[in-house]
């Protein structure tokens, strides 16, 4: 590359660019990991306002590390034993494993039981509602029950004869179908010319 | 009174060979008198191997290295998922009941839990593990006899491990071994009271019709019992010996016990009736406490002076005829209801016992009448809310501690769902396949505003 001063301007701006806009997401994150610091949100409002399309600070929350989110109010053991659960429970052990996922990674749409594990990780180690095993549930919570899927009844096919052609031979008149249109009939005119345009 | 051997009375436990008559009687088989049961302990069995005095042994004890079993817990069964689910299994039961025999063990799980096998180490099974990590103890009953046939015992172990293997539990793992409850190590100085305490549970299972479910003491502490009532702390650690559950939702604590004449029997009956009246409310009448006699001696003595200190108790304290708490409260001797090995009487299947509801007599003193506990009719429970009562036979439908008979009736809970619902933001649960909750809750929708009528007047200036 040819060292000029325009050049060298041009480069000057654009890293100046990437600083900034680098130094201003990093300051998202930091602002909200303050936030949930001192209890003014939840980590799960952090990663709802990742997965929030229409803020701008999604795409910096997004690609934060998980460990960072976590380390809020944990001692760094007891963040590689959430992460360590983590991947123990929703990655197969002979399959990929994240080293160091993401707010992205817990986020993947097409992975929801990340985020379940995760809240169940992140849930009060002690009774789910006072008074268990013998108090009903506080109203306004549900509880689900495993409804038992029973296998679909597979209808029994009777092992079809292929009617052997020779059972209608000669067709009788009039009652053959129209020949169904064949794929060869509509085959591309070839003849004509046609440039490729770049 | 009909005395009939246990083959003739309907048994409830689908499987023959775990049934009550196959297995050692802890009562009538004189196993014990005093405390004759040899404990291993893993942490104090590997500080005497170490320093020298003893050898390590062949034994299932040794099947796993300490480190080895502890890996089995906490890497979430990456290595034996089969170990695991055994070892929760038998973790549920053992810190439920305390001191559990194997033959017990393995009539509640439906034989799921594995104390051996020869074929094969990682066969050892959950035990095994649970024992070398020093999350059970298991014991020995010392005899003089040569050759006899009696199952080990089981109980929580000192070790902190447990709270660890808990903790690295999901959900849905953890609420089956605890059932929301702080394990704890609880009292092991009885291992007989404990071990009639489970038996009479099991057979209670097995043989009453009425009973519904049935809890150990790990799952049953009195703040538990009553959730929406304060509890002191002198009477947070109270919790009954077992809990059985009639049919309509009424709670029979049952209270195992030895001696009358001690005075922390006095000192548990007078917790008791105070926590009774604190109680009587609408829904007077949800626990029946029963204090069941297991004094071996053949004499009526120790029976007849609990009687008499209940008694006296029900009537120091003013207020407990007026908060109809004798209706409450129960005895019975465990040789009325099994008067001879292998036999039961036909009292038990109804739970006939004795309440301090008759007249007085000469003495100024209650008599005592017989009652039967299962009978609707004579103890009858019309709770306020009959389905808040409805839910305690499904939680403990969950539970790894309940007789598989009375737990694989019962719907299960969908606890993954349950860890989901209780994220709040929006776009998250729609991710996880939740309505958003401002849908499932309606607004309120607000008042209507009162209609102003503007009366049209005539502009005079028009």
């Amino acid at each position: 590359m040819i060292e000029t001063p325009v050049m060298d301007d041009l480069r000057h701006q654009a890293m100046a660019a990437l600083t900034a806009k680098h130094q201003a997401s990093a300051l998202d994150r930091e602002d909200w990991i303050a936030l949930v610091q001192v209890g003014g949100a939840t980590v799960f409002d952090l990663l709802a306002e990742a997965a929030d399309d229409d803020s701008a600070n999604a795409p910096a929350l997004m690609r934060m590390q998980l460990r960072r989110v976590l380390a809020v109010g944990r001692t760094s053991g007891q963040v590689d034993r959430l992460l360590s659960r983590l991947a123990a429970r929703t990655m197969k052990p002979n399959g990929v494993t994240v080293k160091q996922p993401t707010v992205r990674w817990v986020l993947e749409s097409s992975h929801p039981e990340r985020l379940v594990v995760l809240a169940d990780l992140l849930a009060a180690r002690d009774a789910p509602w006072p008074g268990t095993p013998f108090a009903p549930p506080p109203p306004g919570s549900e509880v689900e029950f495993v409804t038992e899927t029973e296998p679909p009844e597979v209808p029994e096919v009777s092992p079809a004869v292929a009617p052997s052609p020779w059972d209608s031979f000669p067709a009788p008149s009039g009652t053959t179908a129209p020949a169904a249109p064949s794929p060869w009939d509509s085959l591309p005119d070839l003849t004509t010319r046609r440039t490729l345009t770049r | 009174m009909t005395i009939v051997p246990f083959t003739s009375v309907t048994n409830r436990c689908p499987a023959p060979e775990l049934r009550v008559e196959h297995r050692v009687d802890p009562f009538h088989d004189g196993l014990w008198r005093g405390t004759n049961t040899l404990w291993h302990e893993a942490r104090l069995a590997e500080r005497r191997v170490e320093s020298g005095v003893a050898q390590r042994m062949r034994r299932i004890d040794a099947a796993y290295a300490p480190a080895e079993a502890r890996r089995a817990f906490t890497d979430l069964g990456r290595s034996n998922r089969q170990l695991r689910a055994e070892a929760l299994q038998a973790l549920g039961l053992i810190a439920s009941w305390r001191t559990i025999s194997f033959e017990l063990l393995l009539t509640f799980s439906a034989g799921e839990v594995r104390e051996r096998s020869s074929w094969h180490r990682a066969g050892h099974g959950g035990l095994g593990a649970g024992v070398s990590s020093g999350l059970f103890d298991r014991g020995e009953l010392h005899l003089s006899e040569l050759g006899a046939d009696i199952p080990n015992l089981y109980r929580p172990g000192t070790s902190t491990h447990r709270d660890w293997s808990v903790d690295a539990c999901s959900m849905a793992e953890r609420f089956k071994v605890t059932g929301g409850c702080h394990l704890t190590r609880g009292t092991q100085g009885a291992d007989l009271h404990n071990m009639l305490a489970v038996e009479g549970s099991s057979r209670a299972a097995e043989l009453c019709p009425e009973v519904v479910a049935v809890a150990g003491e790990g799952v049953c502490s009195v703040d538990n019992l009553y959730p929406d009532k304060p509890v002191d702390a002198r009477m947070k650690r109270v919790s009954p010996d077992a809990v059985w559950l009639r049919s309509d939702g009424l709670r029979i604590c049952v209270e195992v016990t030895s001696n009358g004449s001690t005075q922390s029997f006095r000192a548990k009956v007078e917790r008791w009736v105070e926590r009774l009246m604190e109680t009587d409310s609408l829904d007077a009448g949800a626990t029946v406490v029963l204090f069941v006699d297991i004094s071996a001696a053949s004499s009526n003595t120790s029976y007849q002076v609990q009687q008499h200190v209940i008694a006296k108790v029900l009537e120091e304290s003013a207020w407990a005829h007026g908060r109809r708490v004798p209706l409450r409260m129960a005895t019975v001797r465990w040789r009325s209801w099994f008067p001879t090995p292998g036999m039961v009487d036909e009292g038990f299947l109804s739970l006939l016992v004795e309440r301090p509801t008759g007249p007085t007599d000469s003495y100024g003193e209650a008599t005592w009448e017989p009652v039967r506990l299962l009978d609707l009719e004579a103890v009858p429970f019309r709770p306020s809310d009959p389905e808040s009562y409805g839910w305690a036979t499904k939680l403990l439908g969950q539970l790894h501690q309940t007789p598989f008979w009375l737990r694989d009736s019962q719907p299960k809970i969908d606890w993954d769902r349950w860890v989901a619902q209780q994220i709040k933001p929006a776009n998250l649960r729609a991710r996880v396949g939740l309505t958003p909750l401002s849908k499932a809750i309606p607004a309120p929708v607000p008042p209507a505003s009162p209609v102003v009528v503007v009366e049209e007047v005539e502009d005079p200036w028009a």
